[in-house]
């Protein structure tokens, strides 16, 4: 009687442990599934240091919205282009001569006239070379 | 026997805290995933009406039932007209009907994008005179020729005169400098006005010198 209730308990101690290693697997591999280790090995593959570039061509980037509606009568201009570089700008109101910073970005405030104001920006390399371009904006104090 | 129920209660309570505690991990995460898609649905549907506003400039070139079509300076674009558009003639700023808008009036169209060619009209503002901005130039060029009144540069093989007055602003990359500053030779960039052909500068940047 003694034998049958010692193997009886070694029965559930071995169910006991099984029980808790098949859970643990369980667990692990949901685990490893919310991880999505494919994705991630990609994203580290696909996504290597951003390589450095050093344009030398005449280029101009406006990052000031294009076809604003403005509340008040003034915009920001911002930009950037090649360091060492002149930019002549023309607004319907006023004219500016900046130079970008060693970066070869720029910020200027631009005054607007009521209505529509279109303002040009040249950017000229000491060779002569240049690049144009306009940007529109309205500047309006009516309720839309 | 007590110690065989006890096992056996055990082994009957240890999976199901295990299985409630897997559930509540799940149901936080649920939870926070929720929250975020509505914060984020939240931010989407809300944007300033400020940012979506745009603007164009241009001129009408078709008007079919309620859609103009202007010509701006990025091309053709699709100006949509609703009820909720008003409509207004420059002088006077006069409420018109969209049949009162002619082909070739200039137009100042602000309005939400509604797709990428087409802005559904807010506030249309047309005139018969063209929009046009002030005459200005700006240029690049070696000086020629200068006096106390007027310098003349070197332009792509050209020459150009341009009037100096008590308003232009003359500068280099360091600072401010005057006329006397400047030296036949030097290459300069300048913005100016200009009226009936003559250019008057208002900004001159001297960026090269011969010095």
């Amino acid at each position: 009687m003694k034998v049958k209730k010692e193997i009886s308990i070694a029965i559930f101690i071995g169910l006991f442990i099984a029980l808790l290693v098949t859970g643990g697997i369980m667990r692990a591999r949901r685990a490893l599934k919310s991880l999505d280790l494919a994705s991630f090995k990609n994203t580290l593959v696909a996504s290597p240091l951003p390589e450095k570039t050093n344009p030398t061509t005449l280029f101009l980037e406006i990052t000031t919205p294009d076809n604003s509606v403005n509340e008040i009568p003034s915009l920001t201009l911002a930009g950037k282009t090649l360091p060492g570089t002149y930019i002549a700008i023309l607004g319907e109101k006023g004219e500016y001569l900046i130079i970008p910073n060693e970066l070869g970005s720029f910020s200027q405030s631009i005054t607007l006239i009521k209505g529509a104001n279109t303002i040009k920006i040249t950017v000229y390399e000491q060779n002569g070379n240049k690049i144009e371009k306009t940007v529109s904006a309205v500047y309006t104090t009516a309720e839309i | 026997m007590n110690k065989i129920a006890f096992i056996a209660l055990l082994l009957i309570i240890t999976p199901l805290f295990s299985r409630l505690a897997v559930a509540q991990t799940e149901d936080e995460v649920t939870t926070n995933l929720k929250k975020r898609l509505q914060e984020s649905l939240q931010t989407e549907s809300s944007p300033s009406p400020t940012i979506q506003l745009r603007a164009y400039i241009g001129i009408i070139k078709d008007l079919i039932g309620n859609n103009l079509v202007i010509n701006s300076k990025d091309g053709k674009q699709d100006i949509r007209i609703d009820d909720d558009t008003t409509i207004l003639r420059a002088p006077g700023n006069t409420i018109i009907k969209p049949d009162s808008i002619n082909i070739g009036d200039s137009i100042i169209a602000i309005g939400y994008p509604s797709d990428e060619d087409t802005l559904t009209g807010r506030r249309l503002i047309v005139s018969a005179t063209p929009i046009e901005s002030p005459a200005k130039v700006t240029a690049m060029g070696v000086i020629k020729k200068m006096d106390k009144t007027s310098l003349t540069l070197s332009i792509n093989d050209s020459d150009q005169k341009i009037l100096v007055n008590s308003k232009t602003i003359f500068k280099s990359p360091a600072g401010p400098i005057e006329l006397a500053d400047l030296e036949l030779g030097d290459t300069l960039i300048y913005t100016a006005t200009l009226t009936d052909s003559t250019q008057t500068a208002t900004i001159l940047m001297r960026v090269k010198t011969t010095l």
